[in-house]
């Protein structure tokens, strides 16, 4: 009975099936890739390789998991991230010919751009009361066109040999700088989400609006810095793309906010807002990316992928709301 | 059998630990205007729910012309002639006259499934002649008064066919020209032999438009009488009715500095003209029929929505107050009506609850100090005896009356020393009501002043130091402890006095 008990109380947390998922994927990959003569998924390069693809979809899913969180959403990221990516590089540019020095400044730019951006998008949503959903849907269009009418459509290239550091290069050699920045990002989330009254507030206004400007929560000031945040870090995984290429190109990012959406989600963090978890996040970041990888493994390419991801959001909702309905049932 | 219309006898419903309905009955006969009175509370609306098929009941019988009836659901009691017209209207915005009155019955294009639109507007205008209504049937409802949305509806009721009409509370957002008008057509109907059932707190009404009234009290039947053979004083004897027990652990205090003082608070549509003061030690009640404003008055003076003229002194300081925040600053407190949609983050823990309102006290710098908030909570759970499995559980799971103080302890925690208790009772069981009378009576011996707006006569009377009465948005007079009787508060709360002062 207690064994039972355990088990049960096992399933329950939400972090079970996603662990069981990801150590799923990595044995079926290493299985399949055996067969087909190509062993070797399970290793640390493979892993080393999924989290610097990861990475960049990571810094966005920090600030997304804060917005969904309030119950918003902001479907700009990725237009974000192409433009700061276009005006780092175009900074980058004319930083050099003043002085080689000056080139890590043009990150500042890029990000400083996602502060403005963050500003005026949440600004918009918060004073005139403006659905998250549209507001956020006019930039990723505005944005868009706007990158691509800076750069008349084509990549700023070449850029100088400074602004490659932030996506080509390693700590310790093997360590990509842009996992690094990741994992401050993530540690930095988890200490404004469980220590700080902006995460408490967040959740709140999440869980419910009223009760907490009722509780005196400046809710226009919360939202706001929850938009700038998310805005701030799609600028930064932006620049690190940018970098990573060595040209800033106002076509990259397009479908991003899915991808990161997808993996919030999946982690556990509700739409309807006020419940979720950074760890969580992480979790469905991973599970996400691995199949990705896994999948170019074993051959299968773009199509059979976005397929496969489909698949994998609809199973976690389920599993989410399988759990929700055995724990109603224990608790009768 | 055949002259009554309607006829239901001894209803009985029980909710879980309440009798809502004990053998209650009525009666309505052909042609007749039946007014249904009682104190918020008393059962009307769940007598209506049962007519209108919206709960079903637990024994009792119903005969509509003679006949035994059950009715199964809204749609079944709409097909029987039994059309209900609530406070709120069921019609649907953006969808046009013509097609709310027939919505779900629209005319067809014989022998296809489309929409004979023309048959549709012409049959619409019909029926709005009969409610003498002259508008354009293709307009959305949305554009329409307030007063036209109801001659709709009374439109949709004669266009199904109805034999018997409840109309809930119709005159509560009328003007006094429309309400001519609603009495026009109410005679008009009732000389074509329907049956009306009219609700209504204005007992004013019931002596312009009514025929007999049956008044409730406490899920129970009083009686039926002819209105004319009834006085106000009658009526309002008959709602009320009930002796005072001693549930309340009534403490009697200096009364102190004072704490809060409105001056002429005004919110256009809401309330007009509201003064009063408040004083350490005390307990203000604040009480009228629902609908007269109390609430209104409470959120305006936290801030939680706008007025547009007065002036709030806190401790015999001016101060404006535009937003909760501003309000919380000041030591104010407000415990809302509604719990769970107000006063909670359902989905946040105990702890996380009682320290939402004043985060700023258990932060270090920037990071808040989660030690010393388990303290804080763990010591509120303990002093309040909050019955909660521990800190971290989530306050959905919580008893009301347990949720209620879970609230009580994050406005003590701000250090409010002006609270105000929005019907701080409702749907708590009684012990757990004692309890929070006896936090409130801690509070004052610590200095805090407490407005309490309550509905439940008895307990206003059983826990006020003063008590003020509002009516239709004004304040309709003050009474002290001594003078006030649930008789005079009626009085004062149904506009009553003021119109034998004039």
């Amino acid at each position: 009975m207690w064994l039972k008990q355990i088990i049960k109380n096992f399933f329950y947390r939400s972090w079970v099936p996603l662990t069981i998922t990801l150590i799923v994927e990595f044995a079926i990959f290493e299985f399949i890739g055996n067969q087909q003569g190509q062993p070797g998924f399970l290793s640390l390069s493979t892993i080393i390789l999924i989290l610097n693809q990861l990475s960049i979809f990571g810094i966005m899913a920090v600030g997304m998991t804060f917005v969904i969180m309030t119950s918003g959403i902001d479907l700009s990221i990725g237009s974000v991230g192409a433009m700061s990516g276009v005006v780092s590089a175009m900074a980058a540019v004319y930083f050099s010919s003043i002085s080689s020095y000056l080139v890590p400044f043009a990150f500042l730019a890029g990000i400083l751009i996602g502060v403005v951006i963050g500003l005026v998008m949440g600004g918009i949503i918060t004073i005139w009361n403006i659905p998250p959903f549209i507001v956020t849907l006019a930039f990723m269009s505005l944005l868009r066109g706007l990158a691509n009418i800076i750069t008349d459509g084509k990549p700023i290239s070449p850029v100088p040999e400074g602004f490659l550091i932030l996506g080509r290069d390693m700590l310790f050699k093997f360590v990509p700088i842009s996992v690094i920045i990741f994992g401050i990002v993530f540690l930095i989330g988890l200490i404004l989400l469980h220590y700080t009254s902006l995460g408490r507030h967040t959740l709140a206004i999440g869980g419910n609006e009223e009760s907490a400007r009722l509780s005196g929560i400046p809710i226009t000031r919360v939202k706001l810095l929850v938009y700038i945040l998310c805005s701030v870090l799609s600028a930064l995984a932006g620049v690190i793309l940018a970098s990573r290429m060595g040209s800033g190109s106002p076509k990259v990012g397009i479908g991003d906010e899915l991808a990161v959406i997808a993996s919030v989600v999946i982690g556990g963090t509700s739409l309807s807002g006020g419940k979720g978890s950074l760890w969580g996040t992480l979790l469905g970041l991973c599970v996400v990316f691995t199949l990705n990888s896994g999948l170019n493994w074993i051959g299968i390419e773009t199509f059979g992928q976005q397929v496969t991801l489909g698949l994998v959001i609809l199973a976690a909702v389920l599993t989410d709301k399988l759990q929700a309905k055995l724990k109603e049932q224990n608790a009768t | 059998m055949s002259d009554l219309l309607l006829e239901m006898k001894d209803i009985t419903k029980r909710f879980p630990g309440v009798l809502a309905l004990d053998k209650v009955r009525l009666e309505v006969q052909y042609g007749e205007v039946h007014c249904l009175v009682g104190e918020n509370g008393a059962g009307k609306s769940t007598l209506m729910k049962i007519l209108s098929g919206a709960i079903t009941l637990d024994s009792g019988e119903i005969l509509l012309e003679g006949k035994p009836i059950q009715i199964t659901s809204p749609y079944h009691a709409q097909q029987l002639g039994i059309s209900m017209i609530y406070q709120e209207f069921n019609l649907i915005p953006y969808l046009s006259v013509a097609e709310n009155i027939f919505l779900g019955r629209e005319p067809r294009i014989e022998k296809t499934p489309l929409i004979n639109w023309k048959r549709m507007y012409n049959e619409a205008y019909e029926v709005l002649e009969q409610v003498g209504l002259k508008l354009d049937v293709r307009v959305p409802v949305a554009e329409l008064s307030i007063a036209q949305q109801q001659m709709v509806e009374i439109a949709k009721a004669l266009s199904i066919k109805a034999k018997i009409i409840v109309m809930d509370e119709p005159s509560a957002t009328l003007t006094e020209h429309e309400l001519k008008t609603l009495f026009e057509l109410i005679k008009t109907l009732r000389r074509q032999n329907l049956g009306i059932i009219y609700i209504s707190h204005r007992l004013e009404e019931l002596y312009e438009i009514g025929n007999r009234v049956t008044v409730m009290r406490d899920g129970q039947y009083v009686g039926t009488h002819e209105v004319c053979d009834v006085t106000r004083e009658d009526l309002i004897r008959m709602m009320v009715g009930r002796e005072l027990t001693k549930e309340y652990p009534k403490i009697f205090l200096q009364r102190g500095k004072e704490k809060l003082r409105v001056e002429n608070l005004t919110r256009k549509g809401a309330f007009q003209d509201i003064s009063f003061s408040l004083y350490s030690g005390e307990i203000v009640g604040l009480t009228g029929l629902v609908g007269a404003g109390r609430t209104e008055v409470a959120r305006a003076i936290f801030g939680a929505d706008p007025m547009d003229e007065g002036k709030i002194y806190v401790e015999e300081q001016e101060v404006k107050i535009h937003s909760p925040q501003e309000a919380i600053k000041h030591g104010i407190g407000l415990l809302t009506e509604d719990r769970k949609n107000q006063g909670l983050v359902l989905s946040m823990t105990v702890r996380e609850n009682i320290t939402l309102a004043n985060l700023k006290e258990i932060t270090n710098w920037i990071f808040l100090d989660l030690p010393k908030e388990r303290q804080v909570a763990e010591s509120y759970v303990h002093d309040l005896q909050i019955r909660t499995p521990s800190i971290e559980q989530i306050s959905q799971n919580l008893s009301g009356g347990n949720q209620q103080k879970v609230v009580l302890a994050k406005w003590l925690f701000t250090k409010s020393r002006i609270l105000i208790f929005d019907e701080p009772t409702r749907g708590i069981d009684v012990g757990a009501k004692v309890e929070i009378f006896r936090l409130m009576n801690r509070l004052l011996e610590q200095g805090v002043g407490i407005l309490m707006i309550s509905s439940e006569l008895p307990e206003v009377l059983g826990i006020c130091d003063r008590i003020l009465v509002m009516h239709e948005g004004n304040l309709a007079g003050e009474l002290s402890r001594e003078e006030a009787t649930q008789e005079r508060i009626m009085q004062l709360a149904t506009g009553y006095k003021k119109q034998n002062v004039a």
